[in-house]
């Protein structure tokens, strides 16, 4: 699987793995940024609500601050109906107060003041181990004097605020500072939920003027009170404010007074948790750990810290879709694209695999072929249209003794002597004109040329391929040096033993003729029978030698022949004649069977005599006395055809096979009996050949054999003589 | 007729045995002045002073073949004009016309019939033209 054509595969998987994390890392980057951005708007708006409506709600005690000093006097029913509008409009109040400084003298026209206006039991009163009680002896108080809503608060009415240290602490600031100041958080009276509250004291001076100094109490007219809680603030804050009613759901908000000891800093928390569950009651410390947001605000002298916090609090850490489909989405697109790239590579892979099979294969053949033609014994010779030698094997190479290398992108004409030299060109483009050939699809011999300029005898055939339609020729040469020699010298060796035989053999002849015919004086009977016989072996002897030679002659084509037209009729009647006297010894009646054609046969006229008076002397031979042999020619298809006929006894079988063969007669016996050297059918089937033509026999036992043979026509009586 | 009978033939055979025979068959049989040479270089050496009628001349002979010895015959004074028949052994048409080319008169195929072959010559020497 990790083959090279695979690589590729595996790089886009690793380049598609790499990308696919980059674009993970990158797309939580960007969702976290978006979530950061998101959270951080959602923040802000959250915290700027919750700090105007804060601020929104404690303008209520403001107001009834500036109230009490445009106005001589504020009764019980104007106040009530001064703060109801406020009230109304802000949950977050718990009850709005006026707080007067009442004096020890003071003490009793305004408890009996109340008492007038219908709070029959109206008293100051102080709290005392956790119970109201009177209020004690003093020089000044701070009690409750008017409060709104009345109802829920009534407890508080009459109460001293200056006999609680905390209130007193907030009251004393207020009273120095001449400004607004609030409480640490409290636990407020009326209070039965978990919420914490805060008082926030407003100091309101005589003549309106502001206090010129902390050492002026006299001229403090008492204070307007604002008790408030702090979840319902916030509360109304998310309830009056879309953008903090969006945000609500993401957001938890805390709020903490940074101004406390740290145990008591923590004032709210407020969160609209789709989930409906709780967010944790951290410290302020706590709170700041993690995504948030923060901003101190300062309410009536104290620093409020609000803290908003994502509901989650890794904010993006966990699990986001976005990045994950990113990842997945990229992994999914690499192993798809690494898929079709291995089908791709899969497929191309396969397609190299087959070429190379095929060129190996083609390599092979290829080998092959080339292995075929280095090896021939004969030289090979390509070349194109133009004569210029394509190609030159070993063979070639020893036999021209000139390497490929040399030759190849020359002309073939160098391997040439003159004429075919300087004429080769021209017989390439006579047959590529007209198709006429020399050589090519004929084979014959011509003369080569070597590299040193000798030339030997060669065989030459030509063959025609077409490669693309252009022509290319295949010449095979084989060197008939060898040949020639060995040719020439059996033909010595037989003439030279022909030679050596005969010279004997002249004198052993002569010597019988002399003594046979008398040149040495009579012989006896039984001695002139035993010179006969002597005499006549050494003729046979000598004819023996003679019928080899010939067929020596005749099988390697050095038996001279001159080919003439020939009249059928003339050469019949010139055999017959010659043969007549032979017949007549013999006892056998020679005669013409019908009339020969008027017609010519291209020969030679001693061959065809020869071949027709071997035929009619071995049909002569094999007859009875007083037989008849018939000869006749006849013509059919161009062609002339003879025929001996004998009434002897017929051809054995198993001799059949071998009747043309050398040394053949149907039994030794008739070897010495007819006095024939075993040579003569040989000999007349070489010469028939030699013309073209072919020679056969049927025969019957008992009845008789006729010999037949056919040579081919004159035609063209214009043409005479020539030779081969 | 005019011509003048045969009388002396000189007979170039590079074969003794062949030579006797027919020194037999053309002295003894036929009556005939046979001057016998064992070969061309020795022919061309009698042949001045014996001034034959007619040449008998083997064909293959070492040294001095048949034409060669023919060709040195007739360039000796007085033999220019000489007839000369081969002697050889079975021979083709061709060959004849060959052998009369080069000036023989004719051929007398080998082996010869010893008792015939004084007749063959006189018949070769009357066929002569004048």
């Amino acid at each position: 699987m990790f083959r090279k054509p695979y690589l590729v595969v595996w790089l886009v998987v690793l380049l598609g793995i790499l990308v696919s994390a980059g674009l993970h890392r990158l797309v939580a980057e960007r969702e976290h940024d978006r979530q950061l951005l998101a959270f951080e708007e959602r923040a802000a708006d959250s915290i700027l609500a919750v700090e105007s409506h804060i601020g929104a709600t404690i303008e209520a005690v403001h107001s009834i601050a500036g109230f009490y000093q445009s106005s001589k006097f504020v009764d019980r029913d104007e106040f009530r109906s001064f703060v109801s509008g406020p009230l109304e409009r802000y949950p977050g109040i718990q009850a709005l107060e006026w707080i007067p400084r009442v004096t020890r003298a003071q003490r009793w026209h305004f408890e009996e003041s109340a008492r007038m206006a219908g709070y029959t039991d109206f008293r100051f009163t102080e709290r005392r181990d956790r119970r109201l009680v009177t209020a004690g002896e003093r020089d000044e108080y701070y009690p409750v004097y008017y409060v709104e809503p009345e109802a829920p608060n009534q407890r508080a009415l009459g109460f001293d605020l200056a006999s609680n240290p905390t209130r007193r602490a907030a009251l004393e600031a207020a009273r120095t500072s001449g400004k607004p100041r609030a409480t640490g958080r409290i636990t407020l009276v009326q209070e039965t939920g978990t919420q914490f509250g805060t008082l926030i004291f407003v100091p309101v001076f005589k003549n309106g003027g502001r206090l010129s100094g902390a050492s002026e109490p006299r001229s403090l007219l008492g204070f307007a009170l604002g008790v408030f809680r702090v979840g319902d603030m916030v509360a109304g804050a998310f309830d009056s404010n879309v953008f903090a009613q969006r945000a609500g759901a993401a957001v938890d908000l805390y709020i903490y007074d940074i101004m406390a000891p740290p145990e008591e800093q923590f004032l709210h928390v407020h969160s609209d948790r789709r989930d409906g569950t709780l967010p944790p009651r951290l410290d302020a410390t706590a709170a700041r750990e993690g995504f948030h947001m923060s901003s101190v605000v300062t309410i009536a002298g104290r620093n409020w810290l609000i803290i908003a916090r994502p509901h989650d609090p890794s904010l993006g850490g966990g699990i986001m879709p976005e990045p994950w489909l990113a990842l997945f989405g990229g992994l999914a697109i690499t192993l798809l694209l690494a898929a079709y790239l291995a089908s791709v590579v899969g497929r191309s892979h396969t397609i190299q695999n087959l070429v190379k099979e095929r060129t190996r294969e083609l390599a092979r053949s290829e080998a092959r072929a080339h292995a075929i033609l280095d090896n021939t014994v004969d030289g090979i010779i390509v070349i194109d249209a133009t004569g210029m030698i394509r190609s030159f094997n070993p063979a070639a190479e020893r036999i021209f003794g000139s390497m490929e290398e040399d030759v190849v992108g020359r002309n073939v004409r160098m391997l040439m002597p003159e004429p075919y030299h300087s004429e080769h060109d021209g017989y390439i483009k006579r047959y590529l004109d007209t198709g006429e050939a020399r050589v090519i699809g004929i084979g014959r011999e011509v003369t080569g040329q070597r590299r040193d300029g000798s030339t030997f005898p060669m065989e030459l055939a030509v063959s025609v391929v077409r490669f693309d339609a252009q022509p290319t020729f295949v010449g095979i040469v084989r060197d008939l040096t060898e040949r020639k020699k060995v040719e020439r010298m059996k033909q010595e060796f037989v003439s030279t033993v022909s030679h050596e035989l005969r010279t004997p053999l002249t004198s052993i002849i002569g010597s019988l003729g002399l003594l046979k015919g008398g040149a040495a004086g009579t012989l006896s009977e039984t001695a002139e029978r035993m010179v006969t016989i002597a005499h006549d072996s050494g003729e046979r002897l000598v004819r023996l030698i003679n019928d080899i030679l010939d067929i020596e002659k005749i099988e390697s084509g050095n038996m001279p022949m001159t080919l003439e037209p020939l009249p059928v009729p003339e050469l019949i009647e010139s055999v017959v004649s010659a043969n007549q006297g032979y017949a007549q010894k013999n006892g056998v009646q020679l005669v013409l069977d019908g009339t020969p054609p008027e017609r010519k046969v291209r020969g030679d006229r001693d061959r065809l005599t020869q071949v027709l008076t071997n035929l009619i002397g071995n049909a002569v031979k094999f007859s009875p006395e007083g037989a008849r042999v018939e000869l006749s020619a006849t013509t059919a298809a161009n062609r002339v055809h003879f025929s001996v006929r004998d009434h002897g006894p017929g051809i054995p079988a198993d001799f059949r096979d071998r009747i043309f063969s050398r040394f053949s007669q149907a039994d030794s016996s008739d070897t010495r009996q007819k006095g024939g050297t075993g040579l003569g059918l040989a000999i007349t089937r070489a010469i028939v050949e030699s013309h073209n033509g072919r020679i056969w026999f049927d025969s019957e036992l008992g009845q008789g054999s006729t010999f037949h043979f056919e040579i081919p026509e004159h035609l063209n009586s214009d043409t005479e003589g020539g030779k081969t | 007729m005019t011509r003048a009978p045969l009388q002396k033939i000189l007979h170039v055979e590079d074969e003794d045995s062949i030579r006797e025979v027919a020194a037999l068959a053309l002295g003894t049989v036929g009556g005939f002045t046979v001057e016998g040479c064992s070969g061309g270089a020795q022919a061309v050496e009698r042949a001045p002073a014996f001034a034959p009628d007619l040449v008998l001349l083997d064909v293959m002979m070492p040294d001095m073949d048949g034409p060669a010895t023919l060709a040195a015959l007739r360039a000796l004074p007085g033999l220019e004009e000489v007839p000369v028949v081969f002697m050889t052994a079975k021979v083709m048409a061709e060959e004849i016309a060959r052998f009369k080319d080069l000036g023989a008169v004719d051929v007398i195929e080998k082996p010869f019939d010893p008792m015939t072959l004084a007749d063959r010559v006189r018949e070769i020497w009357s066929g002569l033209p004048d």
